[in-house]
């Protein structure tokens, strides 16, 4: 057919399989489509603010249609790629719901490297580490024994939520100046951004951790 | 995953913990940080008019490695010369320490963190004496 040059075989009946999760004709479960990318499967834009809603709403369809469980009488191919589609789905998921995940996906995406270890930003500014070394000093120093350490350590953790949400508003304006100018220097700005969110992420980690040591 | 003895050590008694006054002028700061996982080290070291490193302390925030890779450096440190910590590679503190691979950059971190606080004590010796 000229409208669908490309169209895939059904891998069951030989038939085309049309686009969909499930061939067209025959109904078989096909295996996921690795050309999407997460934000195809998901069924949402490829921007770093997302709408939480849309994207839960996607996965919870998509996992309804793919749960192994449906599968459980079906063939055993069709159970095998059951259990690589909800792989890859929880793995879409998990990556675009949180802000670090997605934002070196998106980098990713834009064919730099995902902002892990070989994120090649510029080393981070000494006067942001030296910030967050008093900070993590001074959440060290909270004595857990006085009756104020909980006010004390819920104020700190207040402090680096809007941390945190400052560089994610970073990210946030890196990206759309980026789409608007494709110049790559933006990235390099999310990347900086991605840093020192992983830093406040520490911290908020070891606020939680004394916290549980508190309220046990 | 099983720490190494050594390690260990200095994970449980760290030597040299604590901090010195960052605007003294003999004092030179190093503060370095690892972006992949959050850890974030200070090395402060004191020099003496004879340019040997007479005090070294530390600050680490991280995981044993980290701690035991910067404890170890300040005892190295004390004692040698400006010149001669520098000469400190990552290496020999990860083969000291046993570091499997996936912890090398602990002991990277600490060699910077040597390279950072001499650069500091040098900054602010050219700016006094200048």
């Amino acid at each position: 057919m000229p409208d669908h040059p490309q169209q895939n075989a059904c891998w069951s009946c030989k038939g085309p399989a049309g686009e969909g999760l499930f061939c067209a004709a025959c109904q078989a479960l096909q295996p996921p489509n690795l050309q999407q990318n997460y934000f195809q499967m998901l069924d949402h834009p490829p921007t770093f603010k997302v709408d939480r809603t849309r994207l839960e709403t996607s996965y919870q369809a998509l996992q309804q249609q793919l749960h192994p469980d449906r599968f459980a009488t079906r063939t055993a191919r069709e159970r095998r790629f059951s259990m690589e589609h909800v792989t890859r789905l929880n793995e879409g998921y998990a990556t675009l719901r949180e802000p670090l995940a997605r934002a070196g996906y998106l980098l990713q995406l834009h064919g730099r490297a995902s902002g892990d270890e070989a994120s090649g930003a510029a080393p981070t500014d000494p006067m942001f580490l030296m910030e967050t070394m008093e900070l993590r000093e001074a959440l060290e120093a909270i004595d857990p024994a006085q009756p104020d350490a909980d006010e004390k350590i819920d104020a700190m953790r207040q402090d680096m939520e809007r941390r945190v949400e400052e560089e994610e508003q970073g990210m946030a304006n890196a990206f759309e100046a980026h789409n608007n100018t494709q110049e790559t220097t933006h990235l390099e700005k999310v990347a900086q951004h991605m840093d020192r969110l992983r830093y406040h992420n520490r911290f908020l980690e070891e606020v939680e951790r004394l916290e549980e040591k508190l309220f046990v | 995953m099983a720490y190494n003895d050594k390690v260990l050590d200095h994970y449980e008694n760290p030597r040299n913990v604590g901090s010195m006054d960052k605007d003294d002028s003999d004092v030179g700061t190093g503060m370095v940080g690892a972006p992949a996982c959050g850890d974030v080290m200070k090395l402060q070291i004191r020099v003496n008019d004879n340019g040997v490193i007479d005090d070294a302390k530390f600050k680490t925030f991280g995981c044993g490695s980290a701690i035991a890779s910067s404890s170890l450096v300040t005892e190295w440190i004390k004692g040698k010369t400006v010149d001669e910590a520098l000469e400190i590679k990552n290496k020999e503190i990860a083969e000291e320490l046993a570091l499997p691979p996936v912890k090398i950059h602990c002991s990277v971190l600490a060699e910077d963190a040597i390279k950072s606080a001499v650069s500091d004590y040098r900054s602010k010796k050219e700016s006094t004496s200048s």
